[in-house]
């Protein structure tokens, strides 16, 4: 029990074998010193840095691509404010700031996703599929109609519709994780009933603000820029270590609440936090973009293919829904002469990836 | 004599108060008072629903008594921070669940969340407890193993060397061998029994009453939220106990080593027997 021995690691296997390395994942290490000891895992730390890697890839494709092409040294001209004033504008003033907007998007879905899918125990369960974004549409709808300003400028009320819809769902479904398809059932309920409310308000809106809305409602990148993603980012800095720190305690909870509970965890506050957290980051990106689908389906999932089965590996989540979101509105843009909105993108892509999950995942996975 | 590990003062609780929709049979304590030393392995028998598994439970801190209370080593266990109680009390739940493809060695290294922090992520006494464990429940050779590609008999003992690792005084199993054939639950049962030889407090909810009778060196029977009888097995097992707690009549035998084994009257079953009661008996 008390022998603690603070400092040195590497004590001879003083009880024999197990050999103490092999309790940890392949590919950790860790650090000792003095009193404190760390630990990280080589693998992971690869995996994220590819991410990274890909997602520089596709954000200098995203530099590139468009309306009109430019190579990669024109780009990097522009960057360095050298080159024509059309691809310095093209670059700097639209192309850069809409890929900032997007990344922060991006993450803050992937986050949101990653963490709600551990807390549900159940990969389907993503803020879009339990009606967390319909339900920060209709209170910027609402918030519209009361004359708090333009769709752009409500973001508080995003946070605050997705929230209490958040918060209904989980009041609703009783125990969260330990009823399979219910919660699903009830988020699409919710979907439905917010999504019908929405559309019965904007029909009260002046008819340029309803297009807008409407336009907005979709999902879009088109015109975003610094100012606008700057809130988000800002809620992303600081939610992000809130996040590394809950889906520690998540990974204890898919021992179930009885062994969580009796490993020091408090579920009902984690439960809370959780829903609190995911609430304001889906709000975040709802508020830039508008609400974009499946992309906090398909982060975490992909996410959980890296990594191992006791984790919640919220932060190459967040990297991939980075990705992902870039990815789609890259591809939007040069589809056709006229831009398709990342939304429609994004929901191309995920309608056959949430086909492919449902349909491959082993059986006993399903329903829990 | 020094004081008790466990000691169970009066407790009453009812579900009555709680969250979620488990009202319905609600399973009650009433006035429970009951001790454990050291080192003693205590079982819990009882029909269905007597509350057994939620005086378990209570002892757990999964579920606060509406009065009484319940002193670890003298210390009432809701007077304890969840992190403390943790290190002093572990839980094996009826029906633990596990992420798909977890690695045993993973598994138990888990148990040792109540030791560690954010900046005591993987010490040396983490190790050691981790190493015990496997050595101890006889698992160190299933450490890079998938918990699902094992055994039943298997996957509980990994589960107790999760709960082991925790390094508590007291261990609480909510019927470990209850989906296990004869021979996985003889494994898990003989662990057990080592564990507590080892000076582990062990109270146990079990549903089998020959394997109760045969292991514990406290028997305790409960109905309807209270304990009828409690002591060792050869002094608290008769007919009229078995009659008074499952209705049923039956004739209590002795084993080569003088241990009492139930076995059920051939349409032994009292004419007012309901059928709840006898749904649960496993005498072959």
């Amino acid at each position: 029990m008390s022998r603690m021995s603070p400092s040195v690691e590497q004590a001879a296997p003083s009880l024999g074998l197990p050999d103490a390395a092999s309790f940890l994942p392949a590919g950790s290490r860790v650090v000792r010193i003095g009193s404190l000891s760390m630990t990280f895992n080589l693998h992971d730390l690869i995996s994220a840095l590819l991410i990274l890697l890909v997602i520089l890839l596709a954000v200098c494709a995203s530099l590139m691509l468009g309306s009109t092409h430019l190579s990669l040294s024109q780009v990097w001209q522009a960057i360095l404010g050298e080159g024509s004033p059309a691809h310095q504008l093209l670059t700097m003033q639209i192309r850069l700031p809409r890929i900032a907007a997007g990344l922060v998007v991006g993450a803050c879905l992937g986050a949101a996703g990653c963490l709600l899918q551990g807390l549900a125990r159940n990969r389907l369960a993503t803020p879009d599929i339990l009606g967390v974004h319909q339900g920060a549409t209709l209170a910027v709808v609402i918030a519209m109609l009361a004359g708090a300003g333009s769709v752009l400028d409500t973001w508080w009320a995003a946070i605050i519709g997705a929230s209490a819809t958040l918060l209904g769902v989980l009041a609703f479904s009783g125990r969260f994780g330990s009823n399979g398809y219910r919660i699903l059932v009830i988020g699409l309920g919710l979907t439905y009933l917010l999504r019908a409310m929405t559309e019965v308000l904007v029909t009260y809106l002046p008819l340029h603000e309803a297009s807008a809305m409407y336009t907005w409602s979709i999902g879009t990148l088109l015109g975003r820029d610094y100012a606008i993603a700057a809130p988000a980012f800002f809620g992303l800095c600081l939610l992000l270590p809130v996040a590394v720190v809950l889906a520690r305690q998540l990974t204890l909870l898919q021992f179930g609440e009885d062994t969580a509970a009796s490993l020091g965890l408090n579920p009902e506050r984690l439960k809370i936090a959780v829903v609190l957290t995911v609430a304001v980051l889906t709000a975040l990106s709802v508020t830039v973009s508008g609400p974009i689908n499946f992309i906090a389906l398909m982060a975490p999932v992909t996410a959980s293919f890296l990594a191992r089965p006791d984790q919640t590996p919220v932060l190459r989540s967040t990297l991939l829904g980075a990705l992902f979101v870039i990815v789609a509105d890259t591809i939007g843009r040069i589809y056709s002469d006229v831009e398709t909105p990342m939304g429609v993108i994004a929901t191309m892509m995920g309608g056959p990836f949430l086909l492919a999950v449902i349909l491959f995942q082993p059986q006993s996975r399903q329903g829990n | 004599m020094s004081e008790p590990r466990l000691a169970i003062q009066n407790v009453s609780l009812s579900y009555a108060n709680g969250r979620g929709g488990k009202t319905d049979a609600a399973p009650t304590v009433k006035e429970v008072s009951l001790q454990a030393r050291p080192g003693e392995l205590m079982i819990i028998v009882g029909p269905n629903g007597c509350g057994k598994s939620t005086l378990l439970r209570a002892v757990a801190r999964l579920h606060r008594p509406d009065s009484g209370r319940i002193l670890l080593e003298g210390e009432d266990v809701w007077s304890l921070s969840r992190k403390q109680a943790a290190t002093r009390l572990a839980l094996l739940p009826q029906t633990p669940t596990a992420p798909e493809g977890i690695r045993v060695a993973d598994l138990v290294r888990h148990g040792r969340h109540p030791h560690q922090g954010l900046f005591r992520q993987w010490t040396s006494a983490d190790e050691d407890a981790v190493r015990r464990a496997l050595l101890a429940t006889d698992t160190a050779d299933l450490m890079d193993a998938p918990l699902d590609h094992l055994s039943g008999g298997q996957r509980q003992r990994c589960w107790l060397a999760m709960a082991l690792a925790q390094e508590t005084n007291l261990l609480l199993l909510d019927e470990p061998i209850s989906m296990l054939d004869l021979g996985h639950q003889v494994e898990v049962l003989n662990l057990v029994r080592d564990l507590s030889a080892k000076g582990i407090t062990i109270m146990m909810v079990l549903h089998d009453l020959i394997a109760a009778a045969r292991y514990a060196d406290t028997l305790t029977a409960m109905r309807e939220g209270r304990v009828v009888a409690s002591g060792p097995p050869r002094e608290i097992l008769t007919r009229d106990m078995v009659r008074e707690l499952y209705n049923v009549d039956a004739h209590i035998l002795s084993d080569p080593d003088g241990n009492p084994v139930v076995t059920p009257a051939v349409g032994g079953a009292l004419s007012s027997l309901s059928p709840s009661n006898s749904k649960e008996q496993s005498y072959v």
